[in-house]
């Protein structure tokens, strides 16, 4: 049996044509310089070969439905198994998905709740029990003959409609009789009650007389009605009005004492909010509705009306839209001034403006220069304001039920998430949040930490009619319970929705579901799984890894961490440096062999031989200082925090310790409020000051700097339309007339019109990958040959697209503006990257390097910016790192401010400043343990970064 | 009581419509009747049978078959191939050689018939003269009384509806006879004018349409009707006569709208603010009243000096970014139209 996976000849991305073997049933680390080839390797030829040929294997019918993978290029690989790939992708932005149903742990607890749940009168509240519609139908049938018996189901008022609207709701289901307040109503009436006041309703369903042969009536009527009655029916005598004593019988143990209600059988779909059995009529399930935020209408209250202070989409100032005329009518009749700053405007007339007239007519001017609407004039009308107009739209779009992205981006710009007010966030209908286990809710357990919800889990009780199932559900649930908390996920609940986790929270729950699945003879490939950890919760991550690798799988993962790397079995790195310097086995085996092979980057920078050094001097920093008071967001226990500006500053902490929520939540989105877009609303907190300090904040993360191939690292950074400058200026561009947009792929004029300008062309074929070919009119060059043959110092745009950074340092020295940008890239290392480097296959690592050159390229004098980084070590080798923090330095130095989230200890122990959060994650976290210099962090007890970064220091 | 009857020529009998008399047809399908019901006793499965129509001398003129409702108990429906995908199943039967056309409706449709509201597939006035001739469920007995009860609601969204048509009608006969000056085709379209006004004196006597509408509205507003139907039956139609009819609608209009155009009035005032009209008609969406009908309504109300005609953006397509106008009309919920005073 073959113990290892051999690969010939792989040539993908930049790899040399390497062939290696990789040990089967073990955990194998991919390493190397960013760039190298690493992911190359693991991702883009054995995982894309493996999943290939699994999809090969498919029927010709089944691959129409499944999206084709293109061969790599590689000359064979043997021995693969099938290979599932956990990626750090974040799962979109779904506000359905949480990690409840990534990780199937709802669908489990749903059956449970389903299985041994105790629903409760919504009336009361009392504890009911369950009948299925026939138990309830032999109950029935158990009344003398002639017994009159009425049915009736409760129907909730949906929030923000009126009773009306209830009532329209039960006719439209078909019934027309109801129970208000116990008294019988015809719902085809006028009915008018206090909207105000609460009021129970109740749909009559049926009234049966008791005798042979309704039964099968009975039970569809009673399916029907349970329906309406969101598996609730009562149950009431209606003749003979005196009740005997075997009248009175019917009633015991059969549901609520006081008001009749029974139950229906539970089914596992009415515990959830994708469901219309399940979720909360009033959110949809969603959990959240949108309010008017009055500060979003007007993003810069310096604006006058006539100058568009309001947004556009929210009151318009065109003088010939309804915005328009009825500012100006507005104006006119209440004496306020259009052109006065809206900031300066008088209370009571902003009130007006947002909230309406009250009832108060006013009469439709036209604005001066008006050409529509002269039919209007001197019609009097009532305004109900802005705020109001905008709600009912909303209400009025959500009931249309369809999804409109201009209408999403609309709102979007001036509404706000607020919990659901009927549901408070739970998502689902009042009756399902009446069901209990244990005394807690679906939505409770929902809301426990992993690791209390385990606990309330195994002190369930089952009957031991119930205990059967409930104990197949309870183990599932509880595995993968264990398996999440074991991975250091303890922190979170089942109801966080996915869009806020992070992309290492993801990659690890993803993990947990394949370790769930107890497979063997698998092949996972990884990509940096400790992303996101910190130390101490790594070591728990290494051994999830181990755990895997010993069910009997081969574990590849693409790691940079000093731990990862030692524990692995067999380690390859990748090398010896980024792009076309890189691309082959630099060093393969074990730990040891790698930390002394001279040849090893990676060995040279574990074994110590090579490091990056703790800096000399700290800086004192200049005594500025943004301070952030009460932040309470999340987790976030009320705390105070000092950020020294002109400093960099690391923020630590375990995972879900509430960094995130400090950095980005509170200090990046109040800034962004304060210095550029109002609209911006910051976590929970009470006051940030020190921000006149500061001109700008700026965020550089890891997603990409562009979604279409047309965007390069030369466009980014702002260069290439310099170099088409260049080119329109030489001397046969001019004799040909060609401008310097002749020399964009983006316009007709010089690209090719064949690809238009793509390079290359995609065939689609139904049952067979895409095929992409180089364009057969341009080969590649994008351009057309006209535009080909004026060349700048003998190369054409074409070829200054296909050189590499570093070679384009020299080419362009004499040009200023181009050269003082791209030293920038290059001094990153990213010389290998080609200036028409597609965006979108450049790593997360590269765009946030190109996104800081842009930075680095752009420094001005006398401007103080925050920029703020989280995690940037992400898929950086030691070697990037140094570079990394050569460019960070370089900022602060600049007289610039940086804060970075960060886990790697070779770049906190670099930083001036630490601000360490914890001491755990989720509820267990939220406080500021320390901060000071890294020394001082390393003297506190209480620190568990401290802790593990002791030995750094020394 | 055939009104149009004397001043229309005899018509030469055809040889198949000279059998019987009246009481003798009567009493071949009461016996035919009986003995299907007869049949039904034994079949537990069927739980009522509801006569259409009524099976009188002064009716049965007209009758060539029988119309029946047979309720069966759920979940037994049996479906043929003929029925295609159709929800409703019907069956011809014969007894003592007359067809019986009957309809086969499950209990849990029939209680949604009785009960649900207009909106839904089924009108109230699918319950006029409809006659429960045999039952074995006491529920079905008392659905059935019930329904012959016109709920306040449905009464009300009936008047808006049949107004509308009215409105409608009324706008366009008048062009033909004003401008047009086709009194051929202007006299046609009035009486479809008093088709729907007949209907709409049929529901606020508080009784459910039927055919031969017109006799009963005949009945009940004999003058009205002598001017906006008889007049314009006669054989010398003219301008005045016709300008009169339009005439005595529009003050009919005039004097009822506020009973007649409720729905609409009241949801307008509860608005209280300027509202589009595709809102409008989304308010009365599945209710057999139109957008144009709603605009006829209320460009009527504002000819009227009752209603403002206003006007809001529209995107016409889904991701048009531009905007057209369309109506929108605002009742000042403190006039007296209003009804809050």
């Amino acid at each position: 049996m073959r113990t290892t996976i051999e690969i010939q000849g792989a040539r993908e991305n930049n790899l040399r044509n390497i062939s290696l073997e990789i040990p089967r049933d073990q955990l194998v680390v991919v390493t190397g310089v960013s760039g190298s080839g690493k992911s190359s390797l693991a991702f883009d030829t054995v995982y894309a070969e493996g999943q290939r040929r699994l999809l090969a294997s498919m029927s010709t019918f089944a691959k129409r439905f499944i999206g084709q993978m293109k061969k790599p290029d590689v000359d064979f690989v043997n021995g693969l198994s099938p290979v599932v790939s956990i990626d750090q992708k974040t799962t979109g932005s779904n506000p359905r998905s949480t990690v409840g149903t990534m990780t199937d742990i709802s669908d489990y607890l749903r059956m449970l709740f389903a299985t041994l749940g105790t629903p409760h009168c919504p009336m009361c509240e009392e504890a009911i029990e369950i009948r299925s519609a026939y138990q309830m139908t032999e109950h029935l049938l158990s009344l003398p003959k002639g017994t009159e018996v009425e049915v009736r189901a409760p129907v909730n008022r949906i929030y923000g409609e009126d009773y009306n609207y209830v009532f329209e709701l039960i006719r439209v289901n078909g019934y027309r009789r109801a129970r208000i307040d116990g008294e019988p109503r015809d719902l085809g009436d006028n009915i008018e009650l206090d909207e105000d006041e609460s009021h129970t309703i109740e749909a009559v369903i049926d009234t049966f007389v008791i005798g042979p042969g309704i039964d099968t009536q009975v039970t569809t009527s009673l399916e029907h009605g349970l329906k309406l009655g969101d598996g609730l029916l009562s149950f009431h005598i209606q003749s003979p009005k005196k009740l005997t004593p075997k009248l009175k019988e019917f009633y015991k143990g059969f549901g609520c004492a006081k008001h009749h209600v029974v139950a229906g059988e539970l089914q596992s779909f009415q515990f959830t909010f994708n469901d219309p059995a399940g979720a909360c009529p009033t959110c949809s399930g969603i959990g959240t509705t949108m309010r008017v935020h009055p500060a979003l209408l007007v993003p810069d209250p310096r604006r006058s009306l006539n100058d568009g202070a309001f947004v556009n989409a929210a009151l318009s100032n065109n003088r010939d839209s309804w915005g328009g005329r009825i500012m100006h009518s507005m104006a006119a009749h209440y004496g306020f001034s259009l052109d006065v700053p809206y900031k300066d405007l008088s209370n009571d007339h902003v009130q007006l403006l947002l909230y309406g007239t009250k009832g108060e007519q006013f009469e439709i001017i036209l604005p001066p220069g008006a050409k529509q609407g002269h039919q209007h004039v001197g019609k009097k009308i009532k305004y109900n304001g802005v705020v109001n107009h905008l709600e009912h739209n909303y209400r009025w779009y959500r009931k249309q039920g369809t999804s409109n992205a201009g209408m999403d981006e609309y709102l979007r710009k001036v509404m706000v998430e607020y919990p659901c007010p009927e549901c408070n966030g739970a998502r689902l209908k009042r009756a399902r949040r009446l069901v209990t286990v244990s005394d807690r809710s679906i939505h409770e357990a929902g809301e426990m930490h992993l690791a209390e919800l385990l606990r309330y889990l195994t002190q369930i009780k089952p009957t031991p009619r119930q205990k059967a199932v409930s104990e197949t559900i309870l183990r599932e649930v509880t595995v993968r319970l264990e398996l999440l908390i074991s991975i250091g996920l303890d922190y979170l609940n089942l109801n966080r929705g996915s869009s806020t986790l992070s992309g290492g929270e993801s990659q690890r729950i993803r993990l947990s579901s394949q370790i769930g699945s107890g497979l063997m003879g698998m092949l996972y490939v990884l990509d940096e799984p400790s992303i996101g950890l910190h130390p101490k919760d790594n070591v728990r991550m290494i051994e999830t890894l181990k755990r895997l690798r010993d069910l009997g799988n081969t574990v590849i993962v693409v790691e940079h961490d000093d731990d990862t790397i030692r524990a692995a079995d067999h380690v390859i790195e990748i090398g010896p440096g980024p792009g076309v310097h890189g691309g082959t086995v630099v060093a393969q085996g074990t730990i040891q062999q790698i930390l002394n092979d001279p040849q090893s980057l990676t060995g040279a920078y574990l074994s110590g031989r090579q490091q990056i050094r703790v800096p000399q001097q700290r800086r004192e920093g200049s005594g500025k200082v943004l301070t952030v008071r009460g932040a309470r967001h999340n987790n976030l226990k009320n705390i105070d925090v000092d950020i020294p500006l002109e400093q960099f500053v690391c923020v630590t902490g375990a995972s879900g310790s509430g960094k995130s929520s400090l950095i980005h939540s509170i200090v990046q989105k109040q800034l962004y409020s304060l210095l550029q877009d109002s609209r911006v609303l910051a976590g929970d907190h009470d006051q940030l000051t020190g921000y006149e300090h500061l001109s700008d904040v700026i965020d550089i993360d890891q997603s990409p700097i562009g979604r279409s191939s047309r965007s390069n690292p030369a466009t980014y950074i702002g260069i290439y339309d310099a170099i088409r400058t260049l080119f329109a200026n030489t001397e046969e561009a001019q004799r040909r007339g060609f401008t310097a947009s002749t020399f964009s792929f983006n316009v007709k004029g010089g690209r090719c019109e064949e690809c238009s300008g793509e390079g290359s062309i995609t065939t689609q074929l139904s049952f067979m990958p895409d095929i992409e070919v180089s364009c057969p009119t341009c080969k590649g060059a994008r351009y057309n040959s006209d535009t080909l043959e004026v060349t700048f110092r003998g190369r054409s745009i074409a070829d200054v697209l296909e050189m590499s950074i570093e070679e384009s340092t020299e080419f362009f020295a004499d040009q200023t503006t181009i050269s003082r940008k791209i030293k920038v890239l290059n001094e990153l290392g990213l010389g290998y990257l080609k200036l028409g480097h597609p965006s979108t296959i450049l790593s997360g690592g590269e765009a946030q390097r190109i996104k800081l050159a842009a930075e680095l390229g752009k420094l001005k004098h006398g401007k103080h910016n925050l920029y703020i980084l989280d995690e940037p070590t992400t898929g950086l080798h030691f070697a990037d790192i140094e570079r990394l923090l050569v460019s960070l330095n370089r900022l602060v130095d600049a007289g610039h401010s940086v804060i970075v989230i960060e886990h790697n200890l070779d770049v906190i122990k670099t930083a001036d400043y630490i601000i360490d959060l914890g001491p755990e994650g989720g509820h267990k976290g939220g406080e500021l343990i320390v901060c000071g210099t890294p020394e001082q962090v390393a003297r506190c007890k209480a620190s568990y970064t401290g802790r593990f970064l002791k030995p750094y220091l020394s | 009581m055939y009104i149009a009857g004397p001043s229309v020529a005899p018509v030469q009998e055809h040889e198949s419509m000279i059998h019987e008399s009246d009481p003798e047809k009567v009493a071949r399908f009461e016996l035919a009747l009986s003995q299907l019901i007869e049949r039904f006793r034994d079949d537990r499965y069927v739980l009522a049978t509801v006569l259409v129509g009524r099976l009188s001398e002064e009716t049965i003129w007209r009758r060539e078959s029988l119309r029946l409702w047979i309720i069966e108990a759920d979940g037994v429906s049996r479906r043929l191939r003929s029925d295609g995908n159709e929800e409703r199943v019907f069956r011809i039967l014969v007894e003592n050689g007359i067809n019986i056309h009957a309809e086969l409706i499950p209990r849990s449709r029939f209680r949604q018939m009785v009960e649900g509201s207009s909106r839904t597939a089924f009108s109230c006035n699918f319950f006029a003269t409809r006659k429960l001739i045999y039952s074995i469920d006491q529920s079905i007995d008392n659905w059935f009384a019930q329904a012959n009860t016109v709920a306040v609601k449905d009464r009300d969204r009936e008047l808006l509806m049949f107004s509308t048509w009215t409105i409608h009608s009324l706008r366009h006969a008048r062009k033909l006879l004003e401008i047009r000056k086709d009194v051929e085709l202007a006299s046609l379209k009035i009486l479809n004018v008093a088709q729907s006004v007949a209907c709409t004196e049929i529901i606020r006597s508080g009784e459910v349409c039927e055919q031969e509408a017109i006799y009963r509205g005949i009945e009940l507003a004999p003058d009205l009707f002598h001017v906006i139907y008889l007049d314009v039956l006669k054989d010398r139609k003219n301008i005045q006569v016709l300008a009169a009819a339009l005439d005595a609608v529009d003050a009919y209009l005039e004097q009822h709208y506020q009973e007649h155009l409720k729905p609409l009035l009241s949801y307008l005032t509860a608005q209280n603010r300027v509202v589009p009209l595709s809102e409008i008609s989304d308010h009365f969406a599945w209710s057999q009243i139109y957008p144009w009908h709603l605009e006829s309504a209320c460009e009527w109300l504002e000819q009227q000096g009752l209603l403002d005609k206003l006007s809001t953006p529209f995107k016409l397509t889904s991701r048009s970014r531009e905007q057209v106008e369309e109506p929108a009309y605002y009742l000042d919920s403190d006039s007296p139209l209003s009804g809050k005073q």
